[in-house]
């Protein structure tokens, strides 16, 4: 996983800003809990990246963990 | 099954990267709980049993004005625990033979330690014999949802929490036999998921996270297959040691 979020950082850049997104802390919310991670965003307006990977990986693991599965 | 893993999980950094020093779920949030329950006064004398690196120790003495102590088995936590703070008050030892006089304590805490101590009958009643007669015993700590599961996690080979996981009748039932009232438990669970949301987070996955603690020397399939059957939870329970009438 690590080494795929390496390999998007240099693939992706904001179409509005026309800048590379890069690695920052983000804060994700879901039913009710924060925690703090670090995904690609975009340093111009803040946009986060999240890419199929990490949303069928490790959130959909923390997802069902939440949701007490 | 193989061999148990040596170094026991509280001990790591996979583990501590995610709770900082406090080594449990939901860090103070319980021990806040607890506190504003049980009221104790500025200065009471409270020993925290299976203190760690003494995160607790430093918390209630410098955030709730008690007059704390901490007692843990492992040198290593004990050494950090100095360093960080020196002269915070802790002690070597195991919660089966304490080493304070009977009725010396208003409350002694043990959060998420009773499951990682080879005895916990004898620990409970350590716990009840350095309390006076109606002080408090608050045990913070992980509990099989489904007693069913109980004896598949005993089986892990793994050193930590889930390993001695009881189911909450069993451990009720075992606070009660060492002379204490259950005056509440309340489940937590909540705080156990977003401690596994974390490590999720920081690891990859869970079997990336059992993958680092056990050097990949154990099946993550075991692990996981257990947890399933378990279903781990988290729970609160405030006691109250028993007047015997003889202080």
């Amino acid at each position: 996983m690590a080494e795929k979020e390496v390999q998007a950082e240099s693939i992706y850049e904001c179409l509005k800003c026309n800048l590379p997104m890069t690695p920052g802390k983000v804060t994700v919310s879901y039913m009710g809990s924060s925690f703090p991670v670090e995904l690609l965003k975009c340093p111009g307006c803040g946009l986060v990246l999240i890419t199929e990977d990490l949303a069928l990986g490790k959130m959909l693991e923390v997802e069902k963990t939440l949701e007490d599965k | 099954m193989e061999s148990a893993v040596s170094c026991p999980m509280y001990e790591g950094k996979p583990i501590r990267d995610v709770t900082g020093d406090t080594i449990r779920p939901g860090g103070f949030t319980l021990t806040d709980r607890a506190l504003a329950l049980c009221s104790f006064a500025a200065g009471a004398r409270v020993l925290d049993v299976g203190c760690g690196a003494g995160a607790t120790v430093e918390y209630l003495i410098n955030n709730h004005q008690l007059d704390a102590v901490g007692v843990d088995p492992s040198p290593a936590l004990l050494e950090q625990g100095r360093r960080r703070c020196p002269g915070l008050p802790l002690m070597e030892g195991a919660g089966e033979n304490l080493p304070f006089r009977d009725g010396e304590m208003d409350g002694v805490l043990a959060e998420c330690t009773l499951s990682v101590m080879e005895n916990p009958d004898r620990a409970l009643a350590e716990c009840c014999r350095v309390l006076k007669s109606g002080g408090w015993l608050v045990v913070t700590d992980v509990y099989a949802r489904n007693p069913a599961g109980v004896s598949t996690l005993h089986e892990l080979p793994l050193e930590g929490c889930l390993k001695g996981a009881m189911s909450i009748d069993e451990l009720l039932q075992k606070i009660k036999a060492r002379g204490f009232e259950v005056v509440l438990w309340e489940d937590h669970t909540r705080l156990l998921g977003e401690l596994v949301a974390g490590l999720i987070l920081a690891h990859g996955s869970m079997a990336a996270f059992w993958g680092c603690v056990t050097g990949d020397s154990v099946a993550c399939g075991d692990i996981q297959n257990a947890v399933r059957k378990a279903r781990p939870g988290y729970v609160l329970v405030l006691a109250k040691k028993v007047a015997t009438g003889k202080e």
